[in-house]
Parts: C-alpha cells; structure tokens; sequence
C-alpha cells in the first residue's frame, strides 16, 4: 500500500513538472514612472490574457525606468535576461529600434493579416514606425491643456467666461496679464502663491513650441528646427514669464512645493495645483484619476493652452508595448502584446487610468468616456506629437536644458535653442545617410 | 655553482607559489580591470549602440567629445567638485577623528553618533536631502533663518547646487574619519609628553606632530577621494538629474546618459577612457608628490 502511494506521488509530480515545462513564461517589463493607475490596467489585462490562455503565464515586473532611462531594460536584454515585453514610451521606440533593441513586428502583422496601421490613430501610429518597420504597438494617448481653479480665479474677480473652450485658446498676452495678478507674496516677498508657472508639469517646450505655431523636425531634409521661429516664440514666452516672476523666486517656489511625483518624494494630495498654490497648469488627461482621490473638491475647468491667432494646439504622447531581442517566445509575446494594446487592453487603461485610447473603434464609442474627456477627444485629431526620430531621448534632454537655460534667465531663447541643434543634429546626421 | 642552482630553483618554486596563491587575486584583476579597460578603449573607438556589431570609427568619439560644449561643462563641474569635496573631506574627516579620539568615558557612544551617517547609503541620504535643503522648509535654510541669513536655493540655484553635492558627500566622511582615528591612536605619546615638556600647546602639538604623522593616510584618502569625486553620480542623478542648468551635470552622469539613455555606448566609452586618463594622471602626480609631503617615519 505504502509503495502505491509512493509511486501515485512520484506521478502527480512528474505531471506537475511536465505541465509546468508545457507552460510558457513571458516576461512583461512595467518602467517604475508609469502611474499607479496605468501600472494596476496592464497588470490586470496581463492577467486576464493569462486567463484566457491557460498554458500561457504572465509574470509582470515593475523595475526602475522612466520615458527616457531605460537602463535596467538595457543591460537587462544585453545580458539575455531581459523581458519578453516591454512598456516604453511611444516617442523613443524609434530610438530602440535604431539601435537593434526591438523586435521587427512587420512579419507577424503580416502574418495575423490585418492592417493594424487603419486600426490605431495615425499619430501614435507613426511613432511606433521607423524606416517602414514596426517596431511596436501603441497603447494609450492623452493630450494636453490647461487646467484652471476655479475659486481662485472667482475670488480674483476675473471673468471666468475668458476661459470656456468656446470662446477658443486665451492669447499668451491675455493670460500672463491675469496670471501675473493672482500672485501672492509673504513678507519676505518670498511667493505663496503664482497664478501660472508655465513650465511646470506639461509646460515642456514642446508644449509652447506646438502653442506658437512651431516645428520640431523638418523630416524631407532630415533637419532638427529648434530654431524654427514658432519654436524660438515659444522659448521667448517662457522666458519673459520667468522675467516678469523673477526667474530665482519663481526657482525657489517651483523647488519648494513641486517635486516629480515619480521621486516619491510629493504626495499626490500636495500637488501644488490641487492645494491652490499655482491657479493654472498645463497638464493632461490622465489626471482626472488622480483628482478624484487627491483633490475630489477641487472646483476646476479645463480649456485650451494659450495661443496666438486663436490657435487651438495640444500634443499627445503615451506608451506604447514592444517585443525585446532576445525573447524566446516572440509568437507568444505578440499575442499578449496585441491584448495589451487591443481593445480589452485599451479599455482598462481609459476606465482605470483616465487613458484616451489609441484605437480609432475605441475613441468613437462616446458611451465610454465622462463628460471632461470629450474635450480631450476633440484635441486629438488636431494634437502633435514629438517627432519619432532615433535621438528622440537626447533631442528631448536637449530641449529641457534649453528651457532650463530659459527660465532661469541665463540664456536667451534664440541662442539656447541653437545650442540643442548644434548638440543634436551631428548625432541625426548618422542616421540621415 | 651548483649552490646558486639550488638557490635559484628555490626562488623559482617559492616565486610559482606566491603567484600561485594570489592568483585569484591576479586573475581577478586581469578579468575584472585590465580587460574591461582595454576593452573600454577599443569601444571609445566605435559607434556602438550595445546591440549589434559596433562599427570602428576610429578617433570619430574622442573629436565628438572635443566639440560637445556639455562634456566640457561635466568635466568643469567634475573638477569643480572634486577640488572642493576632496580637501573638505580630508579636513572634516579628521575632525571627526580628533572628536573620536577624545578620552571621555562616554566616547562609544560619540564614535558611534560620529559615524552613523557613514552607514546611510548614498542614495538614502540623497534622498532624505532633498527635503532638508528644501528652500523654504528645509532645516539648512531653517538655522539660516534663525541666524538672520537669507534663504538659498541650494539645489534649484546653479551657483549652490555643486556645493549642496560638496556638503552632501561630506555625510559620508566617517568612512575616512575611522581609519584618522587609527593612524591617531598609532602615535606614540611619548612625542606629545617631549613636547608639552618643551612647553607646546594644543595647536603646535597638532600642527608639528598629528598633521606630519596623518600624512600617509591624507595621501590614501586623497587618491581615493579623487577616484571617488571624479566618478561622483549618484547625489546628482538623485536630487538634480544633472540641472539647474546643467551645473551638476558631473562627467559620470554625462557618460550614464549617453550610454543608457541615447544609445551612444561608443561615445560614452570614450569619455569614460578620458577620466580614467585623468584619474590615472593624478594618481600619479600625487604619489610622485608624496615623497616631498609624505612622513613615514613613525607612521
């Protein structure tokens, strides 16, 4: 008897083993910067993909990264122990695929059958394209505008009918001129309070640069345009704001209440947008999520960013899912790709994570979304992007030093900005022959 | 003759022993150093983006370099950092030593306080900076206040934030602090009773006896320290990420970023082969030096 036992034992382990040798393990990468929203969609679409293929398991990892360090993600491949798929984002997959990290999905497009560039948005679509091959696919987007407290700007007296979408983007004049007059000082004349740091959050250059009617890359002759005259009026912008906020004080406010959220260092709660320390800011979409338990009180509108003419303007980024040399399952890791970024994907992402969706079926079904993100959807079709270029991530540092420079008062536009060409074109011109 | 033979045999078996017992070491070295090394030259000499075959472009990297206006400003912001933090550090190190050695009964405890910052990790500290530099809340700007001293901006002001990293690395002195602490304790103190005798006060005893008898180990924590300033990253990539500005953009963080952030691994490599040169050079210098400076007498 006990040796019956013994050998009925030995078997349902050795089945145990096998099974466990017929199970495919993927590996899917989530960078440490996604937020906690996003990183809870994809690992619930990861698991409901595993769910639906039984013999296929899904262990997602969150490790260090952000849009452009992806240095965990680097070494990890190079050594052979990276992940199957990976989130990056979308702007800098023509980057990775210029320097061999990504997996050609061409073929097994091809091979499902479909035509998934008619699928997805053509924006994002373009971004995860480089040299005719796609290199991933993308996930989520979002757009940008400007976000205003409401109660500080009725307490101020201003009008808040300058600000409703209606009546089209605020000139840059109009704004700086109420702006300017919500701040508040101590007695140290120190500030307590700033109408707008048109830097902080999503006030990139990019940002300003799109505002003033601004071009970041001349693809026919393969030129970065960082001196492109919209761009340099952008840059101005920034750099006359810092002058009429004093660019130290205006320094000194932004260090003290501000940090990334990504440093862990800043409660969402804190942010200086929700506390009513700044009355303006640019931000995106994906923060209805977080006001809705950071600031649920928070009396606010949202309209377009300021520009000249009237000139509605926004740009989009997001993520986008990628296929890692490497990978020994790459049929496999397609599939999960493809239910990440398809619409059971997409879907979690807009309900969980305020995400507008890169599927084209996706953004037309209205019943989806509350009522503040069909503004959101109306500034796609009319939203830019940051050029899908193989320097995309120095081209990006690049542009922050230059509005660094800017701020602080330290360099004018127009010389900071020649500047990111000189540095960033020699290295576009490896890739331009 | 047939003596010398044996003698020499001798040598021959005891030199493949001792070779033999530090071979470890030796092929460590070779495995983990001098390869890695040469291999990193060699990579200097193409463009590689990790992935692939790297392409040789000859000196293409190092000329690259010579144009980037921003290498530049790392190796100014290197330098700068590593002039100051270096000899703060020598002079807060022994302090720290000095207050270590005291002859008080609760002198444990002290050594223990003095060193407990040493243990925190680079990272952590960074960390728990970037709150007390905060320019408004933080408790630096906080005593400023109290002793009527305007505010700074340590970390968001391009004139500050080097020397916020300096006053950073200087928490991590204890590490050099207990090795001063040895060097103190091996001075015989027969020399501070001839000199009290020949009627020496604190100072004198210091300058005339402490200082000359520290200085092979202020040779040791000036090489190492320049090894470590010249490679200084993570406080920068922690609180600044290299700004305001680009005035912690420290060499090390300049070649992280053109490795792992753009791809540019052949470049990065060279930049790195460039501060190794500098290290090495020195080096060099200051152990060439040390035969002017150095007293090994008693040490």
């Amino acid at each position: 008897m006990k040796t019956i036992r013994i050998v009925l034992l030995a078997a349902a382990f050795s089945l145990c083993a096998a099974a466990a040798r017929s199970q495919t393990q993927l590996k899917l990468w989530l960078p440490s910067s996604l937020d906690v929203h996003e990183k809870g969609a994809y690992q619930q679409a990861a698991q409901e993909f595993a769910q639906k293929n039984g013999n296929i398991k899904v262990n997602v990892e969150v490790v260090p990264g952000s849009e452009t360090d992806v240095a965990k993600l680097l070494t990890a491949v190079r050594s052979g122990a990276g992940p199957d798929v990976a989130i990056i984002d979308r702007f800098t997959v023509a980057q990775r695929a210029a320097a061999g990290l990504l997996v050609d999905l061409t073929p097994l497009i091809q091979k499902e059958g479909k035509d998934l560039s008619q699928e997805y948005s053509e924006a994002p679509w373009k971004e995860v394209t480089y040299r005719n091959k796609v290199f991933g696919l993308p996930t989520d987007t979002d757009a940008r505008a400007l976000f205003y407290n409401k109660k500080i700007l009725r307490d101020a007296g201003v009008d808040l009918s300058e600000f409703d979408p209606a009546h089209g983007p605020i000139s840059p004049d109009r704004f700086k001129e109420i702006a300017i007059k919500l701040n508040q000082t101590d007695a140290s004349g120190a500030y307590t309070r700033i109408g707008c740091v048109p830097w902080l959050e999503q006030g990139w250059g990019y940002t300003w640069g799109y505002a003033f009617g601004g071009n970041f890359f001349d693809f026919a002759n393969c030129k970065i345009t960082a001196t492109d005259p919209g761009v340099v009026k952008g840059y101005r912008f920034l750099y006359d704001f810092a002058k009429a906020l004093d660019p130290q004080k205006a320094k000194t406010f932004v260090d003290t209440y501000w940090q990334w959220p990504s440093t862990g260092n800043l409660p969402d709660a804190q942010m200086p947008f929700y506390t009513g320390k700044v009355a303006f800011v640019i931000t995106g979409n994906w923060v209805f999520a977080t006001i809705k338990e950071a600031a649920p009180n928070l009396e606010y509108g949202v309209t377009y960013i300021p520009a000249p003419n009237g000139m509605k303007t926004s740009w989009s980024g997001g993520w986008s899912g990628v296929i890692l040399v490497g990978s020994k399952n790459v049929q496999p890791a397609y599939d999960l790709l493809r239910y990440l970024t398809g619409e059971p994907g997409q879907l979690l992402m807009v309900k969980q994570a305020s995400s507008l969706p890169t599927l084209k079926s996706l953004q037309e079904r209205k019943d989806l979304y509350a009522p503040q993100y069909q503004f959101f959807l109306s500034l796609l079709p009319i939203s830019k992007s940051r050029p899908p270029i193989p320097v995309g991530a120095l081209y990006w540092d690049q542009l922050k030093q230059a509005e660094e420079a800017v701020i602080t008062n330290s360099q004018p536009p127009d010389a900071a900005l020649k500047q990111v060409v000189d540095e960033v074109q020699p290295w576009m011109d490896r890739y331009c022959k | 003759m047939e003596k010398r033979r044996k003698i020499i045999s001798r040598d021959l078996r005891n030199l493949l022993f001792g070779l033999l017992f530090i071979s470890p070491w030796i092929v460590s070295f070779f495995l983990f150093l001098v390869y890695p090394v040469i291999s990193n030259f060699q990579l200097g000499m193409t463009q590689y983006s990790g992935f692939g075959e790297p392409q040789w472009t000859g000196f293409d990297n190092y000329r690259q370099l010579g144009r980037d206006p921003l290498f530049w400003t790392s190796l100014y912001n290197t330098f700068y950092y590593v002039i100051l933090a270096v000899p703060l550090g020598v002079a807060v190190a022994i302090a720290l030593a000095l207050a270590m050695n005291q002859k008080v009964r609760e002198v444990a405890l002290y050594r223990t306080l003095l060193y407990l910052p040493s243990i925190a990790p680079v990272f952590a500290l960074s960390m728990i900076f970037i709150w007390l530099l905060n320019p408004r809340y933080g408790l630096f700007n906080y005593l400023f206040h109290l002793l009527q001293i305007p505010a700074i901006d340590w970390l968001g002001d391009p004139h500050w934030s080097k020397l916020a990293m300096v006053l950073v690395a200087q928490f991590g002195a204890g590490q050099f602090g207990l090795i001063f602490l040895t060097a103190l304790r091996a001075i015989p103190g027969t020399l501070y009773d001839a000199a009290s005798l020949d009627g020496a006060g604190a100072f004198r005893k210091f300058w005339y006896i402490t200082l000359p008898l520290l200085t092979p180990v202020i040779l040791y924590d000036i090489v190492i320290g320049i090894g470590l300033g010249l490679q200084v990253f993570v406080p920068a990539y922690i609180m600044t990420g290299g700004g305001p500005v680009n005035s912690t953009m420290f060499t090390a963080l300049y070649i992280y970023k053109n490795a792992f952030e753009y791809s540019q691994i052949g470049l990065a490599a060279a930049a790195s082969g460039i501060l190794f040169i500098i290290n090495a050079v020195l080096a060099v210098t200051i152990f060439w030096s040390s035969k002017y400076w150095v007293n090994y007498r008693l040490a």
